[in-house]
């Protein structure tokens, strides 16, 4: 017999499971053929203020570990192409690094910007989406990402940042939208800047309490942080993960093989109760070939959590 | 008694070991020398464990984190070849140890009567002279020694004896040459093991395709990667013994490691020790994380390398 399911946990996974009807939509068009990443590096000339103090670092494949040994994982597990990278000086003689990968598609490229940017920075209007934070601008579009650092915080860097990246934006063709798994979280009660889209274990490692989804071993997930005060005390803050399979017998598999788990407990709504790595409860329920997870909310000195009881 | 280096016998015992016990007897040997004797004092002197300063002269905080150590000498003996291993991974802010602190090191050693004090490293030069380290190094005297990655004969095989999932490394043959090893690494973010420090740090003398086989090769779909990942490093450092430990502490990124960019945390500090364990179990709280989540940390403290109960690390910390 099941544990009684909390109203909470419930209402988190089923409005998950809800949204994820959205994914069924038609997959995007296919983005336009990629140029290369090296392409898009503004060559002399190009951003008044700064020119290229370089020459053009290019790396395709596994490769990437010589640009970027120990954080090429990150890259490849989402499915990488090429980077390029150049040097810029600027006014005072300020100098800004340009990265531009080049993904294998739109959503790979759109999960790296997502887990790359983190919580940090304010939104810029520069591509689909870029964040400016004190000393670095990341930006994406289409199945491009692009990082441009400062190696100095002034206002003549934070404009440069801005001015090359709007110089690599508009040379991309394509504009392709975010993953339909990302933009079906629900908005309500979503907190900025939370949206994580995920294919692997070395992205799911590198969010709040994606530990918790790694034993799904889902291939596609999307996640966001809902709830909490902010500020100093965010104490009921519950992640969400929507996680999709090829197909529902996969998710099934899935399902059955975490309910075998030791700390896990069926409840009476047919969702799977559990605690975290990170001691946070957990609850998990099934629909076809997705998976919505409700991880955290515990509060400081209370029980209150996703999987323990009401809000 | 002191502690004489006889590179020549200690290579003789080591043939006779196997590479393995080699690379281990011969640096563990000279460190433990160094160590025996300074726990010897330390009955007497009460030096710490673990020492970390804080001020904005970074150069002045290493030296002052080295002083209360007991002092260069205790680690480097006149007229020994020191090898430095700093991470100069990319010129992003909070990526790099600082050229400060590197610069500080190299004066040390050699007031200290090195020999000779080599930079190692297979990252290209650019990335030398990008954050500075080049001309810190060769300012100060240093020689910056680029081994060639792609070189398969600049690596020696080194069976790792202790390895759980690390069964043999590929160390690059210069650091052979050389009687101590410092270790210069920057505690910062990293993808998958979400911290880097001394532990880590180490992985910059094997070679970069020995690396590779750190990961799984379903790692792409595994979990269980990150944990064979942090097994491997801990296994390395079974085979490789620092003489002393400087971690560059001041200004670092806490997101988006090991490359960066990254929000910066800015510490001002420079932690300095012999025990792995305990100042990777230190330098991960600075942001926040518990050491218990660094797999690799508990891993080498299982392989019996260090210290990670903090109730039981003495340490001394100071503002400048």
């Amino acid at each position: 017999m099941g544990r009684p399911a909390s109203g909470a946990a419930v209402a988190w996974t089923t409005a998950l499971l809800l949204a994820a009807a959205a994914c069924s939509a038609p997959p995007p068009p296919a983005p336009p053929p990629a140029v290369g990443a090296a392409r898009l590096l503004p060559g002399a000339g190009t951003v008044p203020g700064w020119e290229p103090a370089d020459e053009v670092q290019r790396f395709t494949g596994d490769d990437l570990f010589l640009f970027i040994d120990g954080g090429a994982d990150l890259f490849l597990e989402y499915g990488f192409r090429e980077v390029a990278a150049r040097a810029y000086r600027g006014p005072g003689g300020a100098a800004i690094n340009a990265e531009i990968y080049e993904m294998a598609d739109p959503g790979a490229a759109f999960g790296v910007y997502s887990v790359r940017c983190g919580d940090a920075g304010d939104d810029a209007a520069v591509g689909s989406a870029a964040r400016l934070a004190d000393y670095y601008l990341t930006v994406w579009q289409d199945r491009y990402v692009a990082t441009f650092t400062g190696l100095s915080e002034t206002p003549a860097v934070r404009d440069g940042l801005v001015a090359i990246g709007r110089a690599v934006a508009g040379g991309i063709a394509g504009r392709a939208p975010a993953p339909a798994l990302a933009t079906a979280l629900p908005a309500a009660g979503q907190r900025p800047h939370s949206v994580r889209y995920i294919r692997g274990p070395v992205a799911a490692a590198n969010i709040p309490l994606g530990e918790a989804v790694l034993p799904w071993q889902a291939p596609e997930a999307a996640a966001a942080r809902y709830g909490g005060t902010g500020g100093h005390a965010p104490a009921t803050e519950v992640m969400l993960y929507l996680l999709a399979y090829p197909d529902a017998a996969a998710a099934g598999h899935a399902f059955r093989r975490m309910t075998a788990g030791s700390e896990a407990a069926v409840d009476a709504a047919g969702g799977l109760t559990f605690m975290s790595p990170q001691k946070q409860p957990g609850r998990a329920e099934r629909r076809g070939r997705h998976v919505a997870v409700a991880v955290g909310g515990r509060r400081r000195g209370s029980a209150g959590a996703v999987g323990e009881s009401e809000c | 008694m002191t502690h004489r280096f006889d590179r020549r016998s200690l290579l003789r015992r080591g043939l006779g070991w196997g590479a393995g016990a080699l690379l281990a007897g011969r640096f563990s040997q000279a460190a433990h020398a160094v160590a025996a004797g300074a726990v010897e004092r330390l009955t007497h002197s009460a030096r710490p464990d673990l020492a970390v300063v804080t001020g904005d002269d970074y150069a002045a905080a290493a030296v002052e984190a080295v002083r209360l150590l007991g002092g260069m000498a205790q680690f480097v003996p006149k007229g020994a070849r020191v090898a430095i291993l700093p991470n100069a991974q990319r010129n992003n802010p909070g990526v790099y140890t600082s050229p400060a602190v590197v610069r500080a090191v190299v004066r040390m050693c050699r007031a200290a009567g090195a020999r000779e004090v080599n930079c190692l490293t297979w990252l290209p030069e650019k990335n030398w002279l990008d954050t500075g380290l080049a001309a810190a190094v060769r300012e100060e005297g240093a020689k910056l020694v680029l081994v060639d990655m792609k070189d398969p004969a600049r690596f020696r095989r080194v069976p790792v004896p202790r390895g759980e999932a690390l069964k043999e490394a590929a160390i690059m043959d210069a650091f052979f040459d050389h009687d101590v090893l410092i270790n210069l690494p920057i505690t910062k973010d990293h993808a998958g093991n979400k911290f880097t420090g001394t532990l880590k740090n180490l992985m910059g003398l094997n070679s970069p395709s020995n690396n590779r086989t750190f990961h799984r090769a379903d790692w792409q779909t595994n979990p269980d990667s990150i944990a064979h990942l942090e097994q491997c490093i801990a296994d390395l450092n079974t085979v490789i013994t620092p003489a002393l430990c400087l971690v560059d502490a001041t200004e670092f990124i806490i997101t988006n490691g090991p490359f960066g960019p990254g929000e910066l945390l800015k510490r001002r500090q420079v932690v300095a020790g012999t025990d792995r364990v305990a100042i990777d179990s230190y330098c991960c709280t600075l942001w926040g994380l518990k050491p218990g989540d660094i797999v690799a940390i508990q891993r080498a403290a299982a392989h019996g390398l260090g210290e990670k109960d903090p109730g039981r690390v003495r340490r001394m910390e100071k503002f400048l």
